[in-house]
């Protein structure tokens, strides 16, 4: 059982001495890196371009999101812990923790939906004029994100009740998972800033 | 249970779990900080002062909580070239397109080029 466990450990090494799955990972985060380069210069670009309102200054509501960004930096604390408690074999703080950062997620997607309900109620959409355009493209790309990711990580909480748990390289999709999770952090933390807080 | 052994061995978080709750608080605290400064009116030194807080941010959550400070070489090389990379899309897009309200002839109207040329003039200027 050992043997055929090392077996299967060993085909997703890759020559570089790195697990492929984690490689993979890091390779769809850099594509990734692009993606959002492009929709947030298109962001920029457009800034000060509406010629009919609403306007940036007159319809964010910074608390709210500076709500939700706390939210979505306390899933990432919550994700650490649940990669912590894999890598330990500690399936109780795994579990919790992952549940944790679903719910979490879950909220943030809540925030996002609210703010877009309330700008739309304002007359904001989607073809209002280049703010609403370029704002709804960006964040909307970001929240589908983080619904992908709430859907991953729900999978993989389902897949840790199963009796025998993830199996032997549970640690790792844990880990992978939480790569992805980090990064959607890590985009929300520039888009906060930029659309957020820098004054257009 | 050998592979497993190992896999602790070599892949666990180096970091315990009080030390994520802290990098987490910290977080929170350059937030807070980030939003004091959005409201206080520097000035100037305000975007730069917002950029470099939320670049510590992103910096810590990659190197701590995504491991790339303990992970290998590869994977920071891989994600750098995705940054670099990205980081070329904006710098182009924006030199391509940025609409200069300067060009009073422009009304809207952007010459790719020119706008090219100066914005990449200005940047080589400002470092």
């Amino acid at each position: 059982m050992a043997a055929a466990s090392d077996t299967a450990n060993a085909e997703h090494h890759t020559s570089a001495g790195v697990d492929n799955r984690m490689l993979l990972m890091w390779i769809f985060l850099a594509s990734e890196c692009l993606f959002f380069a492009s929709l947030i210069s298109t962001y920029l670009v457009f800034q000060g371009e509406s010629l009919v309102g609403p306007l940036p200054g007159e319809i964010l509501d910074i608390p709210t999101t500076s709500a939700s960004t706390f939210v979505l930096l306390m899933s990432s604390v919550t994700m650490v812990l649940a990669v912590y408690g894999a890598k330990h074999g500690s399936q109780l703080m795994l579990k919790l923790s992952l549940l944790a950062t679903v719910l979490l997620g879950l909220v943030f997607l809540g925030f996002q939906v609210y703010e877009f309900k309330m700008f739309v109620h304002e007359g904001l959409t989607l073809s209002t004029n280049q703010f609403g355009s370029s704002f709804f493209l960006l964040t909307g790309f970001h929240g589908t994100h983080v619904g992908v990711g709430v859907l991953y990580l729900t999978s993989l909480l389902i897949g840790s009740t199963r009796r025998n748990g993830l199996g032997a390289d549970g640690g790792t999709q844990i880990e992978i998972a939480g790569l992805y999770w980090h990064f959607v952090d890590i985009v929300w933390i520039i888009i906060f800033t930029i659309i957020y807080l820098i004054p257009s | 249970m050998a592979s497993d052994a190992h896999a602790t061995e070599t892949h666990a978080p180096p970091l315990r779990p009080r030390q994520y709750l802290i990098i987490g608080l910290i977080l929170t605290v350059i937030t807070v900080v980030e939003l004091w400064v959005s409201y206080s009116g520097l000035g100037s030194a305000l975007v730069p002062i917002l950029l470099i807080l939320s670049t510590v941010k992103f910096v810590i959550v990659v190197a701590l909580f995504m491991h790339l400070k303990f992970e290998s070489r590869l994977f920071t090389w891989m994600f750098m070239i995705g940054l670099l990379l990205g980081g070329a899309v904006l710098i182009s897009l924006i030199a391509l397109f940025w609409n200069d309200p300067s060009d009073a002839l422009g009304g809207g109207v952007v010459e790719s080029g020119g706008h090219a040329t100066r914005f990449l003039a200005d940047l080589a200027r400002s470092l």
